[in-house]
């Protein structure tokens, strides 16, 4: 018992990085299956809208999915259009939307990177058009397979159906393959790059220091539970008291709730430049 | 004892996210079991009928069931033949619409599921479509093939065409391609539909986050408190009742609220701007029963329409 609960404490300080991991290994094992059981290159004309489908298509769906399940986006977009100040509030959004859109884009990125290492999407795509063949190829064009348009059985079509295909073309280009994995691995460094680049920038220009920012992190997370366990507390004595004046037909006794502009004040998020921690604490 | 309440904690927070992925499995599942067992093409004529009886029958079943199952259906609708007044009530007609329109979209999403995972395994829409005699649809598909094509495409579906077993193959291919494409397709559409229609419904709330969020738990917290009284008062209604009946005594007087305040209770919901009511049965223990419809409302009941983390 006493393991676990150790292991629970574990788990609640790293939630974030185990989510993010969490999500990464489903979303790689989803592509798996996918690209095993669900994925058939037609080995036609249409293989470059059929790739470049499985490719993307799942990275925008998890990309809406990864805005629809973030808290922060629905405290964020709540009774915006009936504000007062409808620029401040934009602005405000703006700022606010580049890191939401950085925590969805974890799941997409995810998809394209391992898709793009397990290759069958980026080579089903590829052997469907001219361009990326003209592109690898080399400048002679001795050796390109290139297709004409309306021709049905040309050999570039076949490359993701017919493994001898793959194999009999020349040594002087990487294979459809090998490009995948390559642009795959490419889109992997450049993300943590990014990713590595941007966290440090964000925190250089960090009005607060380190110590201070751990422990605002701590408190908002704290209140938000306080925040649960008292609005449940709330709600019950509350429904306990109008269910029973309903029943009985008695006047309810006077019970105070916070008021309609209060609610809508603390339901604004933290301004960074404001030395509160959270915005109960004004 | 306290790492398992967290842990259930846990997992009661995200209760909505883990019942659509458990009907999503429950749909995938469903789908495999019928395509692998009760599903034969016939590979005649007849293919475009079979194909898509069992590519929107079963979705057109779960939309009843989700239908079924909603208690805000049976909320809307009991009692609208004796009183019509009570699902068009006067200066405001649209909000029947309203409330079948947000329940319809809530059955919806079990449908939609089906036909996303039965395009994506494309065997239905495979057996359809080799089974389609439109012209110009036979053109597309057999350019660049044999004659045989137009003739035998709806036993491609079966391997029983005299075709040689590449073009018969391309043909499946295609089909299915077609087929996983327009599953995508809908998956996307759908997303983004709900993602919009969300944003929109969230950004035009009169009322914040926050409030959202406590008017949620409050619902819940209701709900429960009344079942508890319900069993409260049923018990001591029946007592009474058949202690009188054996004992051939007089019953004793209990309250009851009156008929016309279980209609007044009974309402459908809409959040008022100006006060602070969290239910209809909140507003009537404060406002007396004065009429529910006084005031101009807004319609804020979109608390059942999606998960708020």
């Amino acid at each position: 018992m006493d393991r676990l609960r150790q292991a629970l404490d574990f788990c609640i300080r790293h939630q974030a990085t185990l989510g993010y991991s969490t999500v990464s290994l489903l979303t790689a094992a989803m592509e798996h299956i996918f690209s095993t059981a669900v994925f058939k290159c037609p080995c036609n004309s249409g293989n470059m809208v059929y790739g470049s489908f499985f490719l993307l298509a799942p990275a925008f769906v998890l990309l809406l999915f990864g805005y629809m399940v973030d808290a922060r986006t629905w405290r964020q977009l709540t009774g915006i259009c009936s504000r007062k100040k409808k620029w401040e509030t934009c602005t405000h959004f703006c700022k606010v939307l580049v890191p939401m859109t950085a925590r969805a884009l974890v799941a997409p990125l995810t998809w394209i990177s391992v898709a793009l290492l397990g290759a069958n999407f980026y080579e089903c795509a590829a052997s469907g058009n001219n361009m990326i063949e003209l592109f690898f190829c080399n400048k002679n064009k001795t050796g390109c397979q290139l297709c004409k348009d309306n021709e049905a059985d040309c050999p570039l079509f076949k490359i993701p159906c017919d493994e001898k295909l793959s194999a009999n073309r020349s040594s002087e280009r990487l294979s459809l393959q090998a490009q995948s994995q390559l642009i795959g691995w490419f889109l992997i460094v450049s993300i943590m790059t990014v990713a590595l680049i941007s966290k440090c920038v964000s925190r250089c220009c960090s009005s607060v220091s380190y110590p201070q920012l751990k422990l605002r992190k701590i408190y908002s997370e704290k209140e938000t539970e306080v925040f649960e366990t008292k609005a449940e507390e709330h709600a019950t004595k509350l429904a306990e008291g109008n269910t029973n004046c309903f029943f009985v037909a008695t006047d309810p006794a006077p019970f105070p709730t916070p008021s309609k502009e209060e609610w809508r004040k603390i339901s604004l998020f933290l301004d960074s430049q404001k030395k509160y921690y959270n915005m109960m604490r004004k | 004892m306290d790492a398992f309440q967290t842990i259930l904690k846990f997992f009661m927070n995200r209760k909505t996210a883990i019942g659509y992925s458990f009907m999503a499995l429950l749909t995938m599942g469903g789908e495999r079991v019928f395509s692998l067992v009760a599903f034969r093409c016939p590979c005649s004529n007849e293919n475009f009928r079979y194909g898509l009886v069992f590519l929107f029958s079963p979705a057109l079943v779960l939309l009843v069931i989700g239908y079924f199952l909603n208690s805000k259906t049976w909320k809307l609708f009991t009692g609208c033949w004796v009183n019509p007044r009570k699902i068009f009530p006067r200066g405001n007609v649209c909000r029947f619409f309203y409330v079948f329109g947000q329940i319809t979209l809530n059955a919806l999403v079990a449908p939609v599921m089906w036909l996303s995972v039965a395009l994506l395994n494309g065997t239905f829409y495979e057996c359809a479509m080799s089974g389609l005699k439109n012209p110009a649809y036979l053109h597309a598909v057999c350019q660049g093939k044999s004659e045989k094509c137009f003739e035998e495409l709806h036993k491609v579906a079966c391997d029983k065409s005299s075709m040689p077993f590449s073009e018969s193959d391309e043909l499946k291919r295609t089909l299915q391609a077609q087929s996983q494409i327009l599953g995508w397709c809908v998956i996307v559409t759908t997303a983004l539909l709900s993602l919009l229609t969300t944003c929109c419904a969230s950004c035009q709330s009169k009322v914040s986050h926050l409030q959202l969020m406590f008017w949620r738990v409050y619902e819940g917290t209701e709900k429960e408190q009344l079942e508890q009284i319900f069993q409260l008062y049923a018990t001591k209604l029946s007592e009474r009742n058949l202690k009188c009946f054996f004992e051939n005594k007089e019953p004793e007087p209990i309250s009851l609220p009156a008929f016309q305040a279980w209609e007044d209770a009974s309402q459908l919901y809409s959040f008022s701007s100006s006060k602070q009511h969290y239910s209809t049965i909140h507003r009537l223990v404060e406002e007396g029963q004065k009429g529910i419809t006084e005031e101009r409302e807004t319609m804020l009941d979109i608390a059942d329409r999606r998960e708020i983390p």
